[in-house]
């Protein structure tokens, strides 16, 4: 059983390959709870892909994640993920109200019809996110803020106290990107543990508290005062870190047999 | 019309195909759902050859069996569009061929290989070729009672999965990523998706054919997509659709005779399901509530007309002389704003409106930081489009202004 | 392990493909080309091709473009076949509109020497002829007292390729004819001796009109006397319309009995079979087949032009006599 003061994700020695290219090598570190967690690297580092294995969507060569001193089977409900919005069809048959409603589905199992308490917990969520108004909405009448703030309310319904979000703020306008950072300051007071992938090196240091950085293998990680400086962003997205991604490149094609 | 269901030279082609174009407008949901509308088109035609091989090898094996051919034919259907399926399959994962590529190849491979058979096939057993024929275009008028059986099963068979899928379907089709974050078995449900579309497949090529199946798996989703945005009353309104044109084919195959007065005109049922599942979809398209062509051309032009009869208003108001166009003028009449070609009360204040929404959005552009020269044509247009919302928020941002860029007043404007 | 299967299975395949392509017609192409002096006469159907074999005999080469069961009305050229017509020095066919396939309709109408027998038997009894909604009734074959006239054109394009033996084509047709015409009284008596509301034909396509004008009808109730659900040619798409228009036929007239067609399919006479059932009328499906567009197997008994009509002929009567 997992100690009440276990730290919400450990990854021991994490590595996954595609095909027989390595995309994540040896990842070890021992995320606590109640932080907002922002995952950089450059293009190609393996960021969604550690969320995936996280997810168990990918399995690992080798090494284990533990999830409030678990395994990932036993804390699956606990765990609610947000993917890159390009993954979606958007021309899908489905309004709003009903797409947040999939995140009852965990709680409901597949055969059991939702409830009224279920739908005024959609009400609730959208409401806290803004999107009230656009319940019935037909989702590829939504803008990107509108969309992405629909992905976070299906993930609020959930409940769950570990958030994975791959890229929530990519192509979304800054009046959302603010109602939303606020949103996960609010998660990160209840005590909640938010991990996201980010590529906008700007706004790090206002954003998040602690910070991981990634090229495939590991490069730092800690609280962003500590971690976040030149140096060690010099050897993630430097000219050195380029060098890598293309031998990483080189050899996903030799594996592959293309030229 | 209760013949089409007694009648036993009736009720056999009429409930058969309509049970059929039921389970085939639910099955083609699906496919229409991922986008690969035209899997059903490849699969049909890669069963020809199957049909035709299996023919030519019972007729070696078991040379007098009717029975046995039969069940022959549907095995060898089944076989060739399973590896069909296969082989786009792997055409695009291992191959990155892209799509349409894949399916087209397919088509017309397994196609031609079964003409080139069947060419054999006609010298060896004609009267075989002839049955063959017959899966080339169907014969839904030759269909006896045992086939309402087989396609009320099929019919049964599909409902069922959809039903105990449905929510799987429904997150599977729209993000996969989430679904496989819950853990959903994702392999097993996108076989069974395509093991139902081959089954469709064939056994619908009884009674449309090879060649016109793939039209009843997507006329009817094509046609529903126009006419909601939830899930469920997709698959619902599709597979209504399927069973519509199949009882409207069978109706009109035998009443358009008599209607044109030929009463020995011969119209095979199968042609013309697929006519009416066709006309279905082009009149949604035309003319659905949200999204028709037609209904949006018809909003187009009542905003056109708004839009004409709101600038005569502003015209009369503003005493410009010139031409008016006599029947926007009856328009405006007949809403109250316009009395022996002068305003009303309610005229003057529609157009006071139009004037402040007009000199307000000029303010606003200049706020912006447009030039004062440039903000009237863009203002011309908006002064339509602006709703009360706007207007109110308008205000408050420019804090209620009296005056607009060119130093006219602002109607009704302060507050 | 995998590897192995897809290889093996690519190799049957193969295999099964060569093997198909490689088996040839039982025409041999070699013997037609070969110059023997003799006339090489070639016909459309077999059933002209026997009337070729009983006036040309030993003297020519004869042979029939279209063998076995194979439809004529939709026969398109296989590989082998242009070599025969060009090689052939008379191509003999029926004409009205029988050979409406488009690349063969071509290669007949740009041969040197072509005889519709069809079209000269319309030119002398033209008001003969058959038409069917309009369009022209090619089975002109099914009635012997019409099919006779074409013995003449035969033995004059035949004469004309080689007059040396004029005289023996002249003595055969003659044999023929008399033989032809025998028959014709044969069957016209022994058809007319049923009572008239049994001489009722329901066959699975329209070929045997001009036999039921012939052998069945009170002068010209041919029409009614010999109904199908196909029309003119089997190949057509068929219709509930077609099949009810059959079945209300059968109920009116208390017909008990269905034949089919030795070379068509035979689903929609069982569809009509079982709907009249199901009105309260029990009709039967004849076992042995009539022979309409083509002629029986050999050893099948009916696999001349004469023994055909006849083995008909014998078929109804069987079936009427019960």
């Amino acid at each position: 059983m997992g100690e009440v003061n276990s730290p919400a994700i450990e990854i021991k020695n994490l590595t996954v390959h595609y095909g027989k290219t390595p995309v994540l090598w040896e990842i070890n570190c021992s995320i606590p709870r109640g932080i907002l967690l922002g995952i950089l690297g450059p293009n190609g580092a393996g960021k969604s892909t550690l969320l995936k294995t996280l997810l168990g969507q990918l399995k690992p060569i080798g090494g284990e994640t533990l999830f409030f001193g678990e395994k990932l089977r036993e804390k699956k409900k606990k765990i609610a993920y947000v993917p890159q919005r390009s993954s979606v069809d958007w021309d899908f048959p489905i309004n709003v109200e009903n797409v947040v409603l999939m995140g009852r589905y965990q709680k409901l199992g597949m055969l059991k019809w939702p409830k009224k308490a279920d739908r005024q917990a959609v009400h609730a969520v959208l409401d806290r996110v803004g999107m009230l108004p656009f319940a019935r909405r037909q989702i590829s009448q939504l803008s990107g803020g509108q969309q992405q703030r629909v992905f976070i309310a299906r993930a609020l319904l959930q409940e769950a106290d570990i958030y994975l979000m791959d890229e929530p703020f990519a192509g979304v306008d800054i009046a959302t990107e603010k109602a939303l950072i606020a949103l996960f300051a609010e998660l990160k007071k209840e005590g909640k543990t938010l991990c996201i992938v980010h590529h906008d090196l700007m706004t790090v240091r206002s954003y998040f508290d602690w910070i991981l950085l990634l090229n495939s293998c590991l490069i730092d990680f800690g609280p962003v005062e500590e971690v976040f400086h030149e140096e060690n962003l010099k050897r993630a997205y430097g000219s050195s870190a380029y060098l890598f991604t293309e031998t990483k490149k080189l050899a996903q094609a030799r594996s592959t047999g293309d030229e | 019309m209760l013949e089409f269901f007694t009648d036993p030279v009736l009720r056999a082609p009429t409930l058969g195909t309509m049970l059929m174009c039921f389970g085939a407008g639910l099955i083609g949901c699906l496919a229409f759902l991922q986008k690969r509308s035209l899997v059903g088109e490849a699969l049909s035609h890669a069963a020809y050859p199957g049909v035709v091989l299996s023919i030519l090898v019972s007729s070696l094996l078991f040379p007098f069996s009717e029975k046995g051919a039969a069940l022959s034919i549907l095995i060898g259907a089944l076989l060739t569009s399973s590896l069909g399926l296969i082989v786009i399959h792997q055409m695009e994962k291992r191959l990155k061929i892209s799509s349409d590529a894949a399916l087209c190849f397919v088509l017309s491979l397994f196609f031609g290989v079964g003409v080139l058979f069947a060419s054999r096939l006609q010298i060896i057993q004609p009267l075989w070729f002839q049955q063959i024929q017959l899966f080339l275009f169907g014969q839904a008028a030759t269909m006896v009672d045992g086939h309402i059986i087989l396609y009320g099963a099929l019919a049964l068979f599909v409902v069922a999965a959809i039903l105990f899928l449905f929510r799987y379907l429904e997150i599977l089709y729209f993000d996969r990523g989430f679904a496989k974050a819950l853990g959903m078995r994702v392999g097993p449900i996108d076989l069974l998706t395509y093991f139902l579309l081959v089954v469709a497949v064939i056994v619908g090529m009884r009674s449309v054919g090879v060649v016109l199946m793939s039209a009843m798996l997507i006329a009817p989703p094509a046609a529903a997509r126009q006419w909601t945005n939830r899930f469920g009353p997709f698959l619902a309104l599709s597979s209504f659709f399927g069973l519509l044109s199949g009882f409207l084919g069978n109706l009109l195959s035998i009443y358009v005779p008599r209607w044109v007065g030929e009463p020995h005109l011969s119209l095979a049922t199968g042609p013309m399901i697929v006519l009416v599942a066709s006309s279905l979809c082009v009149a949604s398209l035309l003319f659905s509530t949200q999204r028709g062509y037609c209904t949006r051309m018809a909003r187009i032009a009542a905003f056109r007309l708004e839009t004409a009869s709101e600038n005569l208003l502003k015209a009369l108001y503003k005493k410009r002389e010139g031409k008016k166009s006599w029947w926007l003028l009856k328009w405006l009449e007949w809403k109250g704003l316009v009395e022996n070609s002068a305003l009303t009360d309610l005229g003057v204040q529609e157009a006071e409106k139009l004037i402040r929404l007009h000199r307000l959005w000029e303010v606003y552009l200049v706020h912006m930081g447009q030039g004062v020269e440039r903000v009237h044509a863009s203002a011309e247009e908006m002064e339509h489009i602006l709703t009360p919302e706007i207007e109110q928020e308008l205000q408050a941002l420019l804090d209620y202004p009296t005056v607009d860029p060119h130093e006219q007043p602002i109607p009704g404007g302060a507050r | 392990m995998a590897r192995n299967i897809r290889i093996f299975l690519q190799g049957l395949l193969l295999l099964l493909i060569v093997g198909v392509g490689c088996t040839s017609a039982p025409s041999s192409i070699s013997s037609w080309t070969a110059q023997n002096g003799k006339v090489k006469v070639l016909s459309s159907t077999g059933i002209i091709d026997d009337l070729v074999a009983e006036i040309g005999g030993e003297f020519v080469d004869h042979t029939a473009l279209i063998m076995g069961d194979v439809d004529p009305h939709s026969y398109e050229l296989v590989k082998g076949d242009d070599e025969k017509i060009t090689f052939a020095h008379v191509v003999f066919a029926n004409g009205l509109n029988l050979e409406h396939g488009a690349s063969f309709r071509y290669h007949l109408e740009h041969h040197s020497h072509v005889v519709y027998l069809g079209g000269e038997i319309e030119k002398i009894v033209p008001d003969q002829i058959l038409y069917n909604d309009g369009e022209l009734d090619p089975h002109i074959w099914m009635d012997i007292s019409l099919w006779v006239l074409a013995i003449d054109p035969v033995i004059e394009a035949l004469s004309k390729e080689d007059p040396a033996h004029a005289a023996q084509y002249r003595a055969n047709g003659e044999d023929l004819r008399a033989k032809m015409v025998a028959t014709h009284e044969k069957i016209s008596s022994e058809l007319q001796s049923f009572s008239e509301e049994k001489r009722y034909l329901v066959t699975s396509h329209d070929a045997f009109h001009y036999f039921a004008r012939a052998y069945l009808a009170e002068g010209d109730t041919h029409l009614d006397r010999c109904v199908a659900p196909a029309g003119l040619a089997p190949e057509g798409q068929l219709s509930v319309v077609d099949i009810q228009r059959v079945t209300d036929h059968l109920c009116d007239h208390k017909i008990d009995v269905v034949f089919p067609e030795s070379n068509v399919a035979r689903g929609a006479l069982k569809k009509i079979v079982a709907s009249c059932k199901h009105k309260g009328l029990n009709v039967r499906l004849c076992e042995s087949p009539l022979y309409g567009d083509a002629m029986g197997h050999k050893g099948s008994g009916a696999d001349t032009y004469l023994l055909m009509l006849e083995h008909n002929a014998k078929v109804l009567r069987d079936e009427w006599a019960r």
